[in-house]
């Protein structure tokens, strides 16, 4: 089936050194910087820049800045960025958070400024809010925590959500709004919001999957779309039909195993100009080895459809690529888009191999 | 077990759900050796040495190497872990709970021995404020208006209840034992403070004081942030203050020994069950506890159902104002906070002894839950005579022990976080706000009159315009109005009149 897909994915870099499995990604917003993680309590930053060699060739260059040993006791489970891409947060089964800042522009040393204490398990997953001002984790402890950014590496607790009734795998912030996503192996994920004169509280929940859902991903820009990715083996595609209220409008399936991690970036500018996946490309990886990259598009809207109707009509979807053994036999743990423009086509993995790649998407012609 | 199930702090919008199972499992950091003991002998022991830490000795390990001995890190357990919890780690907790039962009472006061006689043993109860505040919320909400029911009210009608019905010789309200707490607060305050001045910048672990009457803080801050013991107030809670007075002042005058007396409490919380079953106030002497059996505000709802009586009917005399019959004042106000005044009761102090005039100043942080209060000097370049906080809920209580931690240098967590940071938080120059010297910590969000043991809202909890959930404020509000109803029509003014002055 592959021959048939428009486009492939070519293998940019494979940045080995994790002594254990890769864990997960985080593409720097502002810098050429990749962070990956892993369960030797590391992080490992590479730098990328045009392969100075080779005019014709485009090809990006790879190469390993510093790694971070982070004193975390056990394995560093998630990584994330600030927004301003001059914090990175690291989130580890030693169920403490790390917060790192360089002293300088030009320092070398990733310093620890801050640990954010408060699960009593493995913290799962973190990411910070599109403004910045707010950082979300979660834990096997069931809990989601809330915790407001103050200067100096200072944080507060604002909020600890115990919704869940199991382990939570995922946290992810709307792009726009101030909306926390929270996935969980209780199947099920949850919104929240903050009520201005109390809490945060969970708004709604969203109920389908039939079993894990491991990872969350906000279509990007003014985001009426939220993926989940699940060990049932699909990936489901939530459609905000009203200011609070979303419901699964599509299914995609075609991995054979969990789906451990799903991505949701802006197509090429090359593709959004022929008007085609104006809502983004979609990777999705797991248990089988498999990368499936999927394009949507907007629904064409039915002028005589009343807007006061909720409009769940599922967005346009197409297969695009779809990379076999991206890792060899071992498991992805982790597809993450680079967010930056001019950059999203590239795509990074992480796997149980300890490796980290990065992917381009090109087409197969 | 009924703990777990009635031992939730339900309806707080940022507590806790509980679960059946025992989620903190045991972890065994040694790898299981070959070698086979017999069936049931225990592999390990563990030992502890004089400075507390714990070891586990391994008859096997001690002959292979000299030093056998591994040092145990230490089990964190939190509130959540515990609350959230049936199947008690230590099986004692629970049996102590089944002691702490309204059924326990019950079979008490049917097997105690026949007055006069020498095993007859004086059964007294003692309830706290907050627990009369919620029971008279719930009879006003249940009644129009001008039917209002104020604690003291109810106060005089359980009197009747529990001795015309149910047999209980005396009945008290908490609040002497309160005030008397209160005082020795403020004296174990001054004490610290005179410490910490002594010794300057090598004081440790003297200020902030934090308050000590909430066991539910107690609670979580002895299983998961033993950093901050050192600053818990060495005071009695009210009701532990009540044991005492109850069992070693009013009982010699009954002509009983301690263990002659049978003392129940009615609580706005579960957790007072254990407060009441810890070691410190077990006397050996006379193998009794200061408090044989705490209630909560339900279970002595429940017991008043049971029973067939109605708390909404007057009885006589319900309104006069004062009653010392049963040789304790009755209903001793304390203005501050539903949770007992004790920040308040140490600032009255200051501004009442400090040299000339000084003036207070509020700042709420983030929500009523959080309230720092500053007392400053009223002249030019005034000094910060006091820093103060009120901080309730669990949220607000991880922020108070970050930055207690933080502003003391105690690390706060376990050793791991504390390498991580090499850049050490050293405090700017110029920085000198002033550091708290005492906090009013209380584990649930809205203090107690918000306590897991209060009556539940009749009604389902409401729904907002999105169907979102708004949690139980409104009650907590209704609770916290009641407890201030003194009767006299002038509630809101004498909340905030200094208690000193009258």
């Amino acid at each position: 089936m592959d021959v048939d897909l428009p486009y492939r994915l070519v293998p940019v870099a494979d940045l080995p050194g994790h002594d254990d499995r890769a864990w997960h990604l985080a593409w720097n917003p502002t810098k050429t910087i990749l962070a990956s993680c892993s369960a030797d309590k590391t992080v490992r930053l590479y730098s990328y820049s045009p392969s100075t060699n080779t005019a014709e060739n485009p090809e990006l260059a790879f190469k390993f800045l510093t790694s971070i040993p982070t004193g975390h006791t056990k394995t560093v489970r998630s990584v994330a960025w600030s927004p301003s891409g001059q914090t990175l947060a690291t989130g580890s089964f030693d169920s403490n958070i790390g917060i790192w800042e360089k002293d300088g522009e030009d320092a070398d040393e990733w310093e620890c400024v801050s640990t954010l204490e408060g699960h009593e398990t493995e913290c799962k997953s973190i990411e910070y809010s599109s403004s910045g001002s707010l950082l979300a984790s979660c834990s096997r402890d069931k809990t989601v925590w809330i915790w407001e950014v103050h200067p100096e590496g200072d944080f507060e607790t604002i909020s600890v959500l115990m919704e869940h009734t199991q382990d939570v795998k995922c946290v992810a912030w709307h792009p726009e709004e101030e909306i926390l996503a929270s996935a969980s192996y209780d199947d099920t994920i949850k919104l929240y919001i903050e009520d201005p004169s109390d809490d945060w509280y969970c708004f709604s929940t969203l109920t389908g999957h039939a079993s894990t859902v491991w990872a969350l991903a906000w279509s990007p820009g003014t985001s009426s779309y939220l993926a989940s990715a699940s060990d049932d083996k699909t990936v489901r595609i939530w459609k905000r039909v009203a200011q609070h209220k979303w419901e699964c409008v599509l299914v995609l399936g075609g991995h054979d195993r969990s789906v451990y991690s799903i991505s949701w970036g802006k197509a090429p500018k090359s593709r959004r100009s022929s008007g085609l996946g104006d809502l983004g490309w979609l990777a999705s990886a797991g248990g089988d080895g498999t990368v499936l990259i999927w394009e949507l598009s907007e629904p064409k809207s039915l002028e005589d459809s009343s807007p006061s109707k909720p409009d769940s009509t599922p967005p346009k979807h197409k297969l695009i690529a779809s990379l076999p053994s991206a890792h060899g036999v071992y498991d992805v743990n982790s597809a993450v888009w680079n967010p930056r423009p001019g950059y999203e086509d590239l795509l990074a993995t992480a796997g149980d191999d300890g490796h980290a790649r990065v992917w381009r998407v090109v087409p197969s012609a | 077990m009924a703990f777990s199930g009635a031992l939730t702090l339900t309806d707080l919008n940022d507590f806790i759900n509980p679960s059946q199972a025992c989620i903190k499992p045991v972890e065994q950091k040694d790898a299981p050796r070959s070698q086979e003991k017999e069936a049931g002998a225990a592999l390990t022991e563990i030992m502890i040495d004089s400075s507390g830490t714990y070891y586990e000795v391994s008859s096997l390990v001690a002959k292979e190497s000299p030093t056998g001995n591994t040092k145990l890190a230490q089990a964190h357990i939190s509130l959540n872990d515990c609350l959230a919890c049936s199947g008690c780690i230590t099986s004692a907790e629970s049996v102590l709970i089944t002691l702490q039962s309204h059924t326990e009472v019950l079979n008490f006061l049917a097997s105690n021995a026949e007055a006069r006689t020498s095993e007859h043993k004086i059964p007294v109860v003692s309830i706290a404020p907050q627990s009369l505040a919620s029971l008279a919320a719930s009879l006003s909400s249940t009644s129009c208006i001008d039917r209002r029911v104020t604690p003291r009210q109810v106060l005089r009608r359980l009197k009747v209840f529990c001795k015309d019905v149910l047999g209980f010789a005396h009945v008290f309200d908490t609040t002497f034992a309160r005030e008397l707490a209160l005082r020795e607060h403020v004296k174990e305050f001054l004490e610290r403070k005179e410490a910490a001045e002594k010794q300057g910048e090598a004081a440790e672990g003297q200020l902030p004081m934090l308050a000590s009457a909430c066991p539910g803080w107690i609670c979580y801050a002895e299983k998961a942030h033993s950093e901050m013991l050192p600053f818990i107030a060495k005071t009695k809670s009210p009701q532990q203050v009540m044991g005492t007075l109850v069992k070693s002042w009013m009982g010699p005058r009954w002509g009983k020994t301690p263990d002659g007396v049978y003392h129940v409490t009615v609580m706005p919380c579960y957790d007072k069950k254990l407060e009441a079953s810890r070691k410190d106030f077990y006397d050996e002497l006379y193998a009794t506890r200061d408090v044989d059996c705490v209630i909560t505000t339900g279970e002595l709802e429940m017991m008043i159902r049971e029973k067939g009586w109605d708390l909404s009917a007057p009885v006589p005399g319900e309104l006069e104002m004062s009653d010392a019959s049963e040789g304790l004042p009755e209903l001793v106000r304390h203005p501050g906070t539903s949770s007992g005044s004790y920040l308040q009761s140490i600032m009255e102090h200051i501004e009442r002894t400090w040299e000339g005039p000084v003036s207070v100043s509020v700042k709420m942080i983030r929500n009523s839950d959080y309230e720092e209060y500053t007392i400053t000097e009223d002249k030019e370049g005034g000094k910060v005579v006091f820093k103060g906080a009120k901080c309730y809920g669990f949220r607000n209580l991880q922020n108070i022990v970050r930055k207690v931690g933080k502003e003391r240098g105690v690390r706060t967590g376990a050793g791991a976080a504390g390498r991580m940071m090499r850049r050490t938080a050293v405090a700017k120059k110029g920085d000198v706000e002033k550091k708290y010297d005492y906090v009013e910590v209380m584990a649930c969000p809205g203090g107690c009159v918000n306590g897991g043991g209060q009556l539940k809202g009749a009604k389902e909890e409401e729904k907002g315009a999105d169907g979102v959930k708004w949690g139980s404020k409104e009650l907590t509000g209704k609770v916290e109005e009641a407890y201030w109803d003194g009767g006299d029509g002038d509630s809101r003014e004498w909340r905030w009149q200094r208690r000193w002055d009258v």
